[in-house]
Parts: structure tokens; C-alpha cells; sequence
């Protein structure tokens, strides 16, 4: 009857092609990455350390941005991320100074949990704006940090006003034989063989097993959102409450569960910036990542996999700035690199202007590798947010929040 | 009592509700027997949709009794409805977009068949038993109005509620396939459902109501039974007065071209064809009527027009000038008024008030603008005229549109198209959920401005619409133009057949 109708075979197909996509992309991340190695013989930049650094960076802001997941995913704007991260670094770091590091990290996703109640308060039961209530709790966090800390940390052993060090960390784990050998093979540098065998290297060596647990929270968050009645309850908040009040679905309630869990996700992240990332808890430890967060989950396109990607894209990043100049310098070839690919994809769709664009972006960078030897570091810091940027300029019709994101909603008023 | 009481599925009794400004309901007392069909009508804000909001939950009554099963019962919200075995289907679409057809269906009702294959076999036998032909994993978002309503309907049909309201579900929907729905309004009525039936097409009504109950400004005014009352009883008592008969009139066909379509084509981006090859022309002072099942390219039609859609192939030309690359409002400004399919979601922002939706798609010109400012008084007194010539009941021009009863949403929308003397009018379903009443008003605006030179495009899936207004009707299957009839001498039986692609298929 109408002019569409897609066979079930044909979607499985278009699902498959999907994954397809994706598997793509990661070869060909691998390999330009090893060419650049190999090309400029700066090793650092995916070297077992580089890359076990990249990792340590990528959960904070991949948990950040899986709270922003959940909460928008229900309509909430959950601005406050960041505030609930700090409150997740303090909650670690008081867990798990009276008790051991696991229920250091419930005691962060409590303390996250916490702010996102607040939040859910707030602009679910009083109709607040989101941005306006999420400004609001990165300020009451960050000062109730503060205050939270000189309170119970100042006469602590390794504690004083802003601080609380020597902490005990999750357990790590080594698989032994494999770990050596792949760092081994990772020293060889020889092409692509080596990039991989540095990945493996990362990944057996001293892997935290909030590292591991980080990943399957993203996969269970993305089955109970996609694949649960409950997910389907909640993402019809984010997309249309009205018409999800009409079959009796309790919208509050859901967005209520979304916000807090959303909370208890960046307090995650924040008990792994005390307890993982570094040894102890400070005050001003998250340093943004809230935010980065929120950012990874734009890019993301309000996806598990997408937010995956902008997560590492930004916590590799970050890792590099602190490492090694050349790296970041070589990293400039790589970005010329992926820029080029996407203009060519671009132009493979006739989108002739916007390839363009990009194309002449890319020679920019080139250039910039060729005509330097090396980048002041504040650049390299800007990458991600350049690379987001180009992303949402040239991608933006495809990005798709939730319909209702960010909407106050009353009950009863718009059916 | 007690024993006639648990034949009745509902009672309402001396139901009462207030808006600010306006009394949506007064002392209405309905009773409504199990197992039959409750035809609800009456004319545009007779507080029909409010009733059933009440009864299902979403407003409270500020004075009444909801008896169910003979049981008095409150009802806090829809839950409360729904577990009292009440589902409904509303006068607009409560979908959402960014979910699949089989996501919209199952939500709330996931413990029926969870929310996967189970679920996704019993949506694809049910779309394929009412012949709607819905793909369950397919955005709501790409779909028009037609399959929007089928979704809506397969909702409740597949909660298998015992008392289903359904709220003017047939107002986009062809002959056909209103028929293939009563089939199964009878079917469930066999089987001990209770059917509350809202429409403005008096045929329906007659053709499957029980009972019928009319309401006028608030109120129950009458019953009736349909053995035994005419459509134009019917009409009476709603209105309150006598209809006016249509003056029939002969043709203002000029000759000076208007619109051309020359050889149009649009393909998506994934390469389907949406419309293939179509030509047009419409003179100044001729109404060109499109039939066809909703979903055929009506859509894509209308929207290439009016410059929301690009043509892939072919030209559009108004007048003399070619048109084809125009914007939106390029195209608005040079006078093509635009009556969308769905007044939610392309036609209304529901949270302003009336003068500034007079204001929408007229934003440059008088007299709702002065240069590059807005005019708002003069906005406002020409909102004022809108509703004293489109007879909108509204309390005043500062009411959110929300506020307003669908029909009368529908009026304001037509009076703002027809503002400042279009040349075109591109007019899809313009009078969804308008009252008989107002209908024949908004016909007759439309011919009195076709006698002015107007040229309008009509796109409907009522026959008696199209063959009334129009003076040449194409139809349109698959996004082609497969059939051509004068409206003199073609019957609905005619037109259905070619719209199903019977016509094709014979040739
Ligand atoms: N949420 C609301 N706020 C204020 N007034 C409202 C609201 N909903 C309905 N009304 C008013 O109540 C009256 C009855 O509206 P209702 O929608 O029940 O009419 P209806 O009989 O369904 O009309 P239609 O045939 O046009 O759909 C109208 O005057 C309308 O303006
Ligand atoms: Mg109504």
C-alpha cells in the first residue's frame, strides 16, 4: 500500500552492512595509524604505553558520556555531568578509604546517583530548565566536593584540605605469557603487526578491572535501552511523552530512574579518575571531563557505538598531549589523513561542496606537518573539539537527538 | 438498575468540565450498551474529543460520574483507563517519530508479546489482515498521514481493549479502507467490544453506529437510532439549523496556465522512485483534485510544489516563471497558499496563540508585517476576521492554539491559507475534521475564490470531496499518474478501483 515497504530481510541486510561499517572503520583507523608510525618513525604513537594511557583516559569520559546516554535518551539535558563526576570522585575516595576500592566505586555511583536526583528533582517534579538546574549542580558539586573534603579529609593519613592520597586501587590483572609477548612484538615495529600486538600488550598488562568494567556497562546500558521493555519505556520519554502518557507508560517515573542512573554513571566515572586514572582523590580532579563527555555523546550521535568512538577519539587524544611532542606532530598527518578519506567519501555521495571543503582542510594539515617540526601543545588539546566541530558541521542532518530532549514536560498538558 | 447496569458498558452521568474562557462539557449523560457502536457526532468544539479525554483518563471531570460495568470509577490518567480495558485512539497522532511502527505499537503493551519477533509477527499479521501494509520496522518519521492513522488504529486494536474510543479515525482514510475497518468494528462488536465512534462523514455514522448520540455547545442534545433518521436529520440536529445546499455552479476554467509540472521526477537518496514522470497543469480558476490511497506520493507531490522536496528530474513553473529551484517562502510570497496534510505537525505551533499562527508563512507581507517588523495589532485584526469569516470558536485571538478543538484548528489553518488572495492553493485534506457545517463553508470559500482566478490543487481522500469541488481529477498510484476522470460523470467506485491500481492492472 505504500511505496516503502522494506522486506525483513532487506533491513537484516542494511543491520549487517552497518556493522560492516564499523569494522571498516577500525582496520582503516589501524592502518593509517601504523603508515603514520612507519612513515614518521615516531613509535609513541601507538605504543603499549600510549595506548594503556589512551584507555585510562577513555573511561572517565566514556562513562560521563553514558550518563548523558541514559538521561537523554529519557529527555533530560543532563548538563550536570560534571558535578556529578566530582561528587563521584569524593564518594570513591571516602569508600574506599573506610572500606576496599569496589565499594569505593559504589560509593561514587551513590554520590553521582545523589546529584542526579537532584537533577531529576528539579527539572522533572518542578519543571526547571535543564541547563539552567545542570549549571546549578556542577556548582553545588564542586563546592560540596570542596567542602565534603576539608570536612572528612584534612586529618586523615595522606588526607589534607583538597586532597586524600594512597589509596588501595581495584584489583589489576595480567595475563602473563601474552602480555610479554605482545610487548614484545610491539618493540618490533614492524607494520600493522606491531600496532596490534601494542593493543593486546595494552589490554594484558596491568588492565584495572574497573578498565574491564567500564565496557560492560556500556554494553549493558545499550541492551536495556534497545532491547528491554523498560529502554523502549524510557526512549519513548525522550522522543514523545505525551503519546507515551497515552498508553500509560509513568513518564516521570522513568525519566526519574534515567536522571539517577545518568548520575550514578558519571559518579562511576569519577570514583575511576580517583581510584584508576590516578592514586588519589583532589579537589578539581575532573578537569572537564563532564563535558568532554557530553561532547562524545553528541558526536556520538546519541549512540552506544557513536559515543564509543568519541570517547576514544578523545581520550587518546588527551593522552598524547601529555606524552610526547612528536607524537602530537605526527598526529597532525594522521588527522590530514582521516580528513582526506571523509572527503573522498563525501564526494563518492556528490556532496561536491562539502568534500571541498573538507579536502582543502585536509591539505591545510598536511601543509602544517610538512612546513613544522613540532606543535605547541595547547593545539594538540584542541584537536578533539576541532574534529567535533567539523563533524557537526558537515554531519549535522544526520545527527538525531531525541525529539523531546531538553522539553519540560507536564503531565496532562499536551494531549 | 444494578442488572441493566452491567449490560452498559459506560455511563456517563451529568459530566461537566471547564476550560478557561470556555464550558467544554455541561451536564452530559450518555449510556452505552455493551457490545455495540456509540456513534458520537456534533459539530466542531461540541466537546466531543473532550468527553472521551475524560473517559480515558487524561482530564478530570470537574463534576460527574464515570460508570464502567456498573461501577463507579475515578480515573487519574490513561493507566487507569487501560486497566479498565478503555483504549483510544486520539483525533491527532500520538506517535513517535523516531521510533519504528512496531516500537510505537508494542509501547505500553509489552507484556502481551514482549517487544521483539513475537511482537513483530503478531504487528505484521494484523497490518496484513486489515490490508494496511505497514512495515513494522520502519520509521514513523518517513510515513505520512495515511499510514500514521493506521498505526494509531493497529495500537488499540492490538491491546484488544474491551471499550475502544476512536476519535475521527476514518478523516484520511479512503472508502476502501474505511470498509475494511468496519468489517472489523463488526468483528469485535461480535465478539462483546464496546465501540465509541467520534466522525464527521454522516455516512459512516449511518452505515455503522447502533446508537447514535449528538452533542451541540457542550452538551447531549439528542439520540437516534440510524434505521431510523437521515443523514440530513442528523446534520439538523447538530448544527442546530437548516444546511445550506450546495448552489451548483458552471465552470470558471480560463486558459492561462497557472501551474505546470513538466515531466517531474523525485528519487530519495537511497534511490527509490517516489514520483515518477508527472505532468500537470492547472489553469487559473480550476481545481485539480489528486485521489489516491494516502502514501502513493500525495505527499511527495504536494511537498515538490511547494518547495520542501526537490525535484530530481523536471520542472516547475507558476505562471511563466520557472520556479523549479525556488525556496519555500520564495515560492509562498509569489502566492501559493499551503493547507498541510497534518495541521500539528506542518501547519500550527499548538503553545502560541492564534495571531501569531496567522502569522506563520506570511511573516514578509501585510498585513501581519510592516517592513521587517511584525504588525502585531495588525495581525491580530485580521486573526479577528479569520474567525468571524471561518466561523473559529475560539475565545479570543490570544488563546493558545492547543485550546482549540481539532476542527476549529482546522478552520483557522484554511482562513490563513486563503489570506491575502493566493493564486495557487495546494490543499491536502482541507477539511479533515471539519463539521458538515463548516465544510460546506469552507467549499464554498474556495469556489468563491476559484470564481477570482484561484487555481487549487486538491488532494482528499473523501470522493464526495473531490468530485464535488474538483474540475478534473487525476489518480495517482505508486507515484505515478495512472488515470485521468471528469468528475461529471465518474462514480466513487470508478475512482476506487483506479486508486487500488485495478485500472493498471486491466490495461
Ligand atoms: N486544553 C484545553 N484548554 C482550553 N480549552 C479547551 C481545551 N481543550 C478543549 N478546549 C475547548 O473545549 C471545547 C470543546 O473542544 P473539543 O476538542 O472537545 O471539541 P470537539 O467536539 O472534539 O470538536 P472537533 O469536532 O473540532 O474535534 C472547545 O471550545 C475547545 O476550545
Ligand atoms: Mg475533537
Amino acid at each position: 500500500m505504500s511505496t516503502t515497504t522494506a522486506t525483513p530481510q532487506a533491513r537484516m541486510m542494511r543491520a549487517r552492512k552497518f556493522s560492516h561499517a564499523w569494522l571498516l572503520i577500525t582496520v582503516l583507523v589501524i592502518v593509517a595509524l601504523s603508515a603514520v608510525r612507519v612513515i614518521t618513525g615516531v613509535h609513541e604513537i601507538d605504543s603499549t604505553g600510549t595506548l594503556r594511557a589512551a584507555a585510562i583516559a577513555t573511561c572517565p569520559i566514556l562513562m560521563a558520556a553514558l550518563g548523558g546516554l541514559w538521561s537523554e535518551r529519557a529527555g533530560v539535558v543532563n548538563i550536570g555531568l560534571e558535578g556529578q563526576m566530582i561528587l563521584g570522585t569524593w564518594g570513591a575516595a571516602y569508600f574506599t578509604y573506610y572500606y576496599d576500592p569496589w565499594i569505593g566505586v559504589l560509593g561514587a555511583a551513590l554520590m553521582g546517583a545523589l546529584g542526579g536526583l537532584l537533577h531529576a528533582v528539579a527539572t522533572v517534579t518542578f519543571g526547571v530548565d535543564h541547563i539552567v538546574s545542570g549549571v546549578a549542580i556542577n556548582i553545588i558539586g564542586l563546592g560540596a566536593a570542596e567542602f565534603l573534603a576539608e570536612a572528612y579529609f584534612k586529618n586523615l593519613e595522606g588526607g589534607g584540605v583538597k586532597q586524600l592520597t594512597g589509596l588501595a586501587s581495584p584489583t589489576e590483572m595480567t595475563i602473563p605469557g601474552v602480555s610479554d609477548a605482545a610487548a614484545d612484538i610491539a618493540t618490533q615495529h614492524w607494520f600493522v603487526v606491531s600496532d596490534l600486538a601494542a593493543v593486546v600488550a595494552a589490554l594484558t598488562s596491568r588492565l584495572s578491572l574497573l578498565t574491564v568494567l567500564v565496557p560492560v556497562l556500556v554494553v549493558a546500558s545499550a541492551w536495556i535501552l534497545w532491547r528491554t521493555a523498560f529502554g523502549l519505556r524510557l526512549r519513548s520519554c525522550g522522543e514523545n511523552p505525551a503519546a507515551a502518557e497515552s498508553l500509560g507508560v509513568h513518564v516521570y517515573r522513568h525519566k526519574y530512574i534515567a536522571v539517577i542512573v545518568s548520575g550514578a554513571m558519571a559518579g562511576i566515572g569519577g570514583g575511576y579518575l580517583a581510584l584508576v586514572a590516578s592514586s588519589g582523590f583532589t579537589t578539581g580532579q575532573t578537569g572537564g571531563r563532564g563535558f568532554i563527555g557530553l561532547a562524545a555523546m553528541i558526536f556520538g550521535n546519541w549512540r552506544p557505538g557513536g559515543i564509543v568512538g568519541g570517547s576514544l577519539m578523545f581520550g587518546y587524544t588527551d593522552s598524547l598531549t601529555l606524552r610526547s611532542t612528536d607524537a602530537v606532530h605526527a598526529l597532525l598527518l594522521l588527522v590530514g589523513i582521516g580528513l582526506a578519506v571523509y572527503a573522498l567519501w563525501r564526494l563518492r555521495q556528490g556532496r561536491v561542496a562539502s568534500a571541498g571543503v573538507l579536502g582543502a582542510i585536509s591539505v591545510g594539515f598536511f601543509a602544517w606537518f610538512l612546513l613544522t617540526d613540532s606543535v605547541p601543545r595547547e593545539f594538540t588539546g584542541m584537536t578533539p573539539y576541532v574534529a567535533t566541530l567539523l563533524v557537526l558541521a558537515f554531519a549535522a542532518q544526520r545527527l538525531r537527538m531525541p525529539a523531546a530532549d531538553g522539553l519540560r514536560y507536564r503531565r496532562g498538558e499536551s494531549i | 438498575m444494578a442488572d441493566t447496569a452491567t449490560t452498559h458498558a459506560v455511563v456517563l452521568r451529568d459530566i461537566g468540565k471547564r476550560f478557561p474562557g470556555v464550558v467544554a462539557n455541561h451536564d452530559v449523560d450518555i449510556t452505552i450498551r455493551t457490545g455495540t457502536v456509540h456513534a458520537l457526532i456534533g459539530e466542531n468544539g461540541a466537546g466531543k474529543s473532550t468527553l472521551m479525554k475524560i473517559l480515558y483518563g487524561v482530564q478530570r471531570p470537574d463534576e460527574g460520574a464515570i460508570i464502567l460495568g456498573g461501577q463507579e470509577v475515578q480515573l487519574h490518567s490513561p493507566t487507569d483507563a487501560i486497566a479498565h480495558g478503555i483504549g483510544m485512539v486520539f483525533q491527532h497522532f500520538m506517535l513517535a517519530d523516531n521510533l519504528t511502527v512496531l516500537e510505537n505499537v508494542v509501547l505500553g503493551a509489552e507484556k502481551l508479546h514482549g517487544i521483539g519477533d513475537a511482537a513483530r509477527k503478531t504487528v505484521a499479521e494484523l497490518s496484513d489482515r486489515y490490508g494496511f501494509g505497514l512495515d513494522p520496522d520502519q520509521l514513523v518519521e518517513e510515513l505520512g498521514v495515511g499510514d500514521r492513522q493506521r498505526i494509531e488504529i493497529l495500537k488499540v486494536l492490538y491491546r484488544g481493549a474491551k471499550t475502544i474510543i476512536l476519535d475521527e479515525p476514518t478523516a484520511v482514510l479512503v472508502p476502501q479502507e474505511v470498509d475494511a475497518l468496519f468489517e472489523n468494528l463488526r468483528v469485535l462488536k461480535e465478539e462483546d467490544h464496546t465501540i465509541l465512534f467520534i466522525s464527521h462523514k454522516l455516512d459512516e455514522v449511518l452505515a455503522i453506529a447502533d446508537d447514535i448520540t449528538v452533542m451541540r455547545r457542550g452538551t447531549t442534545v439528542g439520540q437516534a437510532r440510524p434505521g431510523s433518521v437521515t443523514k440530513h436529520e442528523l446534520a439538523e440536529m447538530m448544527v442546530g439549523s437548516e444546511l445550506p445546499t450546495p448552489a451548483k455552479e458552471g465552470s470558471t476554467v480560463t486558459d492561462e496556465v497557472q501551474l505546470e509540472l513538466a515531466n517531474v521526477s523525485v528519487v530519495d537518496p537511497r534511490g527509490r522512485s517516489l514520483l515518477t514522470d508527472i505532468s500537470i497543469t492547472i489553469h487559473r480558476g480550476e481545481v485539480l483534485g489528486i485521489a489516491g490511497v494516502e502514501g502513493n506520493g500525495q505527499a511527495e507531490l504536494v511537498e515538490t510544489i511547494m518547495g520542501i522536496r526537490k525535484a530530481t528530474y523536471g520542472q516547475v513553473r507558476l505562471g511563466d516563471v520557472d520556479i523549479t529551484s525556488w525556496e519555500t517562502r520564495g515560492r509562498r510570497e509569489a502566492g501559493i497558499g499551503y493547507i498541510p496534510e497534518d495541521r500539528h505537525r506542518h501547519g500550527l505551533l499548538l503553545d502560541s496563540p492564534l495571531w501569531e499562527n496567522r502569522i506563520l508563512g506570511h511573516q514578509t507581507r501585510r498585513p501581519v508585517a510592516k517592513g521587517m517588523w511584525i504588525d502585531r495589532s495588525g495581525a491580530r485584526e485580521d486573526t479577528d476576521r479569520i474567525i468571524e469569516q471561518y466561523d473559529v470558536r475560539t475565545p479570543s485571538t490570544d488563546t493558545l492554539c492547543r485550546a482549540l478543538s481539532g476542527g476549529n484548528q482546522q478552520k483557522l489553518v484554511v482562513g490563513r491559507e486563503m489570506s491575502g488572495a493566493p493564486a495557487l492553493l495546494i490543499a491536502s485534506h482541507p477539511t479533515r475534521g471539519v463539521d458538515v457545517g463548516a465544510q460546506a463553508a469552507i467549499w464554498e470559500h474556495i469556489k468563491r475564490a476559484r470564481k477570482d482566478g484561484l487555481a487549487v490543487l486538491l488532494v482528499s481522500a473523501d470522493l464526495d470531496e473531490l468530485i464535488g469541488l474538483s474540475d478534473r481529477i487525476e489518480v495517482l498510484h505508486r507515484g505515478r499518474l495512472v488515470a485521468e476522470f471528469d468528475p461529471r460523470d465518474v462514480t466513487p467506485q470508478d475512482l476506487g478501483a483506479a486508486m487500488t491500481g485495478a485500472h493498471e492492472d486491466a490495461s
